[in-house]
């Protein structure tokens, strides 16, 4: 049976430290300005063939601005065409910083993806429970962090 | 829908076989099965002035006939096969026919009649034949042997047939027996059937390439850059380029000499085999360096050595190179990929 | 298995003006980098010889990729800002075979 394959692909959005402050700048990530970037970073490296090949079936499912992370999906054969081109994004347009792109993992359906995520959260936050001592801070952190429900919502959807 | 292709896109790939004899008999032998030769060059390096012998062989006593609209059941008439098919040599081929297109017909020095039909023309035509290898799933393509020499098939039931063919023109040329036949007989046999005849001379052109790097052939060497570089001459190339170069980066084959000149001699025309043979024959002492000949064939040809199929996608090339050295010899054959194409 | 591929390509401009060979180059890899981008212009394209009078080149390139060059050459229209197309008149893998073509020869 012939059928359609998608690739659901996990990034990681680090803004680069600007040299003056040695400060993380706080970024809204919105989903349409990160499609746009891929985009026009494909029709540079891959040109107009590139960018039809991925077109149909392109886009950004899930974005986090607190964890930074995003879903973006495509379809099998040209998902290398777009796994190529993300570790030279190197800037969003409405920022001054540059920033880096980390893959994290390319999952075949949203479900894997989303398993992925939450051990990596999970992960992280007992990195960062070692340093903070209170209870209240624990918890503070662990809604922000380990915060399901917009990506289980789009999952049922 | 499955996802297309977006990543690599691979041409199906030529044959490009070497092989390299200490003796000139199988070149020989290979060099005969190559039925319709169309063009021959030769690269002679270090020759200042072409020998007339040399330009001769492959100019003079080398002309075919051309027949315009001929009937191709005369093909099959008692007269013409116990003449020229059972006496002698003859190669016809049919031209302005394209052998993706078109009917393509052919008689081999061997006396084998070679038709190569599309489905509409094979299925008024009542012989037997076979799919072609190109089209063995849509059957589009038939072709039909006959072995003229051969008493044993009915001349009758085959120029009833024959008869059903339209009109094509063809190239002759007919070797004959001895020396004491004329081989502008097969041109006053169709002249006297009411057909209209003319002689073709091969045309020959030469070119001398200045101060070049010239490789020389060592034990072992590497025959695709060779075949690249006597290309570039041919073609009378640019050579003044490098690795650096923005415009230009090929360079000559490593371990190359420079030279004052190198001649190029190119004949086109339409050669049996034996007339490639004594042109080879010619060229074996003459040089002390090495001595390259191309023979390319014809990309209609219904077949091309012995009983290989042609065909054409994006190019119908076939062809070998001979490279002679004090007594190696060196015969590489190029033939267009076999593959076939879903339509 | 040879390595390249070559083509014989002819300039056809609705204006005449003079081609030299680097703004040919120039053209070819522009309209490379149109069609594939920088990873498909970053291929080693020569042009091994190229007549100014008649526009006609011969053309080596690897024959991974071969299908994207000609590709390429089909969709190109412009030749610095002139309306132009490029007739390619015969491929090959072997250099010696761009001669002739048993098919032009009138006999």
């Amino acid at each position: 049976m012939v059928r359609l394959k998608n690739r659901y692909i996990v990034v990681e959005i680090n803004p680069q430290f600007s040299n003056r402050d040695n400060k993380i700048q706080p970024f809204r990530l919105q989903d349409k300005v990160l499609n746009q970037a891929i985009q026009s970073e494909v029709q540079l490296i891959h040109g107009d063939f590139g960018v039809a090949s991925i077109r149909s079936g392109f886009q950004v499912k899930y974005c986090n601005d607190l964890t930074r992370i995003a879903i973006i999906r495509c379809t099998h054969g040209p998902h290398k065409l777009v796994t190529s081109v993300l570790p030279l994004i190197t800037n969003l347009p409405y920022l001054t910083a540059g920033i880096f792109v980390n893959i994290l993992y390319t999952g075949a359906t949203l479900k894997q993806c989303f398993n992925f995520i939450k051990t990596h959260q999970e992960r992280k936050y007992n990195e960062f429970c070692a340093c903070l001592k209170s209870e209240e801070e624990k918890n503070e952190l662990r809604n922000a962090v380990l915060n399901f429900e917009t990506i289980l919502n789009k999952l049922t959807n | 829908m499955q996802n297309p292709e977006v990543w690599s896109f691979h041409e199906p790939p030529p044959t490009f076989k070497t092989e390299k004899f200490l003796d000139t008999q199988p070149t020989i032998r290979h060099v005969e099965q190559f039925h319709f030769n169309h063009l021959v060059s030769v690269v002679i390096p270090d020759c200042l002035k072409t020998p007339e012998q040399l330009q001769n062989v492959l100019s003079i006593d080398c002309e075919y006939y051309k027949v315009d609209q001929l009937k191709f059941c005369e093909i099959a008439s008692v007269e013409f096969i116990e003449n020229f098919i059972r006496k002698g040599k003859l190669s016809l081929l049919s031209i302005n026919t394209r052998i993706d297109c078109d009917n393509c017909y052919a008689i081999t020095p061997h006396g084998k009649l070679i038709l190569s039909l599309t489905k509409d023309t094979y299925q008024a035509l009542g012989l037997e034949g076979k799919v072609s290898h190109f089209t063995h799933r849509n059957r589009d393509r038939f072709i039909i042997n006959v072995d003229l020499k051969d008493g044993k098939f009915s001349k009758q039931k085959l120029q009833k047939a024959l008869k059903r063919l339209p009109e094509v023109a063809v190239i002759v040329s007919w070797e004959p027996p001895d020396n004491t036949i004329c081989p502008s007989s097969i041109a006053k046999y169709f002249h006297q059937l009411d057909y209209e005849v003319r002689v073709c001379e091969p045309s020959f052109r030469s070119h001398v390439v200045y101060s070049v790097k010239t490789p020389i052939l060592e034990t072992e060497p590497d025959l695709e850059a060779f075949t690249e570089w006597m290309g570039m001459a041919c073609l009378d190339g640019d050579f003044s380029g490098n690795m650096d170069n923005y415009v230009n980066s090929y360079e000559p084959p490593e371990g190359s000499i420079t030279l004052g000149q190198v001649r190029v001699l190119v004949w086109r025309g339409f050669y049996q085999p034996n007339q490639v043979l004594r042109l080879l024959h010619t060229l074996r002492n003459m040089n002390e360096m090495w001595c390259a000949v191309y023979v390319q064939g014809f990309s209609d040809a219904p077949v091309i050595d012995r009983e290989e199929e042609q065909g054409f996608f994006t190019n119908g090339d076939n062809g070998n190179v001979i490279i002679m050295k004090n007594k190696d010899f060196w015969l590489c054959k190029h033939r267009c990929s076999a593959k076939r194409y879903k339509s | 298995m040879s390595n390249y591929c070559y083509i014989v390509i002819q300039l056809i401009l609705t204006k005449a003006v003079e081609v030299t060979p680097v703004y040919l180059k120039k053209n070819i890899l522009e309209s490379v980098k149109q069609l594939f981008g920088e990873v498909g212009a970053s291929v080693n394209i020569d042009l091994l010889k190229f007549n100014s009078q008649t526009l006609e080149g011969i053309l080596r390139v690897p024959s991974c990729h071969f299908i994207k060059l000609r590709a390429s050459l089909v969709l190109s229209g412009y030749y610095e800002g002139i309306q132009c197309t490029y007739l390619i008149k015969k491929t090959s893998s072997l250099l010696l075979a761009l001669q002739g073509d048993s098919r032009d020869y009138k006999h």
